[in-house]
């Protein structure tokens, strides 16, 4: 691999900056099946709470044009589970992991960052105070800048690795939850999580969802991310990590432009298990051919 | 599990809105077992963009076939699809139905598009000379899909139609206990609406035959990732429950292991 793809998010060291987005991806084992997963330039893991969460009842599907709307509400088998179960085979791939942590208290989240602290094989964490599907913590902690400055200041205080921020659209102005948690002290920050959003079917009168909202993810949110990150990227100093509808090797550039310095794929790995490391391949062939050394010069050069 | 691209060797409209498609696929149909899916991308157009799921209706030699329904825009494209079109193909993907050593009898359950993968068993059940009973349900005659096959194969085939144009007026379970007690099967396969599952269900636990349901769910990723396609299970201990992946869980389940409510 070219050094010309390296980037540095906040001291993780990637080797090209494709990773992949929290919860579409689990911890690497199903893809690992069909993609060669040490290309990657990092891996973040499903949402990991302290104990384990059941997760929504089913459906937690649905189509939408260009899109989908999910309610898996966070399910996993714990901190404890992760790190005996699942680390072992992520530490093999000689990649970042970063892990997603969830909660619904700020305890919670402590507790799960106390015990990945110093865990061999944990490159960062990605403080998950946006997801859209559980009644409690998630996205409720991201959508006040008061309360997200308040969470990330306290898991700033245990972390040992770097803390990354996972910001919410379902806000007024995303700009300020960021400064906020910059301020707070992530190290970096990644957007966007999922759009809320529900479906009905007008055959039954029902939500196509069983907990009626869901998170829209896919091409159709992809418009709505690019604003976010290019309107971030001007704000704040950290590095940013883009995502949202990310499906081909155009999306992930327009989102260095737009001042992303990695970008994660989500729901287009469902339709493409190799859409991953085409981009990487493509991003490489780009940069070749325009013959730029780094990444340097894409991130951030949108011209207006 | 392979991600393969496979041409299209033969398409046909069964029925109304009915197509069968037979794919050349090695790796496929060289692996797969009765009950497993393959997860398949329908076309490029980027307004729906998830894979969809079929089972492996039959395989023959290095092909296999699916059997769908018409349902929305991904059904309707695979309907359209020609002979030597190329087609994007993850699988074969899931837990199929398990067949005991000595198996001596079984009874199919089967609801409407369900008969899809019990096609492919009942290949395998004959090949092993296991006595089948069929008991078959459609919304109406011309939806009893491979009616006649089952007929030829099957010991006894019990029938029902919602309309009652061919066979008992009614569910196909509204006749199950009756077969039931007329004929004594080992096992019980049962596809179909996940009513016709539950009910199912109910009775072989009450006779207290084993039986196995093939469980559908919205699904995204196909292989186990998303956790999208929940099926509530039993869990370790008792009341405790447990969502288990459809997709690689399943989809086939021992139905004493699924929580219908």
């Amino acid at each position: 691999m070219r050094s010309g793809l390296a980037v540095d998010i906040a001291g993780i060291k990637m080797k090209n900056p494709l990773m992949t987005a929290s919860g579409t991806f689990a911890s690497g084992r199903e893809y690992s099946k069909l993609i060669d997963i040490s290309r990657l330039g990092a891996i973040v893991v499903k949402g990991v709470t302290l104990k384990e969460k059941k997760g929504n009842p089913p459906p937690r599907i649905c189509e939408t044009p260009s899109g989908i709307l999910n309610s898996i509400g966070l399910q996993n088998k714990g901190v404890n589970y992760f790190v005996e179960e699942d680390l072992p085979f992520l530490r093999k791939q000689k990649i970042p992991v970063i892990v997603n942590v969830a909660g619904s208290t700020i305890e919670e989240y402590l507790g799960v960052i106390e015990r990945i602290n110093g865990v061999h094989g944990i490159s960062g964490i990605e403080l998950n105070i946006s997801c859209p599907n559980v009644k409690e913590g998630g996205m409720i902690f991201g959508s006040d800048p008061k309360m997200a400055a308040k969470i990330v200041k306290k898991a700033k205080s245990v972390a040992e690795a770097p803390l990354i921020v996972k910001l919410t659209p379902n806000v007024m102005d995303i700009c300020e939850v960021a400064s906020a948690v910059v301020e707070a002290g992530a190290d970096a920050l990644s957007l966007i999580n999922s759009v809320l959003g529900m479906a009905i079917d007008v055959k039954t009168f029902r939500p196509r969802l069983a907990t009626t909202l869901g998170g829209l993810s896919g091409p159709a949110i992809k418009p709505i991310a690019l604003r976010m990150v290019w309107d971030v990227a001007r704000t704040v100093d950290v590095p940013i990590i883009g995502m949202g509808g990310i499906s081909c090797l155009e999306d992930a550039i327009e989102f260095f432009l737009a001042g992303a310095t990695a970008v994660a794929v989500g729901t287009a790995n469902f339709i493409n298990p190799k859409i991953t490391v085409e981009i990487i391949d493509g991003l490489e062939t780009f940069l070749e051919e325009r013959g730029m050394k780094s990444m340097d010069e894409l991130i951030g050069k949108l011209k207006v | 599990m392979f991600e393969v691209k496979a041409e299209v060797i033969a398409s046909k409209k069964i029925t109304k809105d009915i197509y069968s498609i037979k794919i050349l696929s090695p790796e496929i149909s060289e692996n797969a077992v009765p009950g497993q899916f393959v997860h398949l991308k329908c076309g490029e157009d980027k307004s729906f963009i998830l894979r969809r799921p079929f089972s492996i209706h039959r395989v023959d030699g290095k092909t296999f076939e699916l059997l769908f329904e018409v349902v929305g825009k991904g059904t309707r494209w695979l309907s359209e699809a020609k002979s030597h079109l190329t087609l994007d193909i993850l699988g074969p993907i899931g837990r199929g139905f398990s067949i005991g050593d000595n198996l001596k009898s079984v009874m199919f359950v089967v609801g409407g598009m369900g008969v899809a993968p019990l096609v492919f068993l009942s290949d395998q059940l004959i090949k092993r000379k296991v006595k089948l009973y069929v008991a078959i349900g459609a919304t109406t005659k011309d939806r009893l899909l491979y009616f006649m096959d089952l007929k030829r194969i099957s010991y006894k085939i019990f029938v029902s139609t919602d309309d009652g144009t061919c066979g008992q007026k009614g569910f196909v379970t509204d006749l199950l206990n009756n077969a039931l007690n007329t004929v004594k099967p080992e096992q019980i396969y049962a596809c179909g609406p996940r009513a016709v599952l539950r009910k199912t269900a109910e009775i072989s636990k009450e006779l207290k035959i084993p039986c196995e349901v093939s469980m559908v769910e919205r699904m995204a990723c196909g292989i186990g990732a998303c956790l999208g396609c929940a099926c509530k299970t039993k869990g370790k201990t008792n009341g405790d429950f447990e969502y288990k992946r459809v997709c690689v869980d399943g989809p086939v389940f021992d139905a004493e292991e699924v929580v219908w409510s």
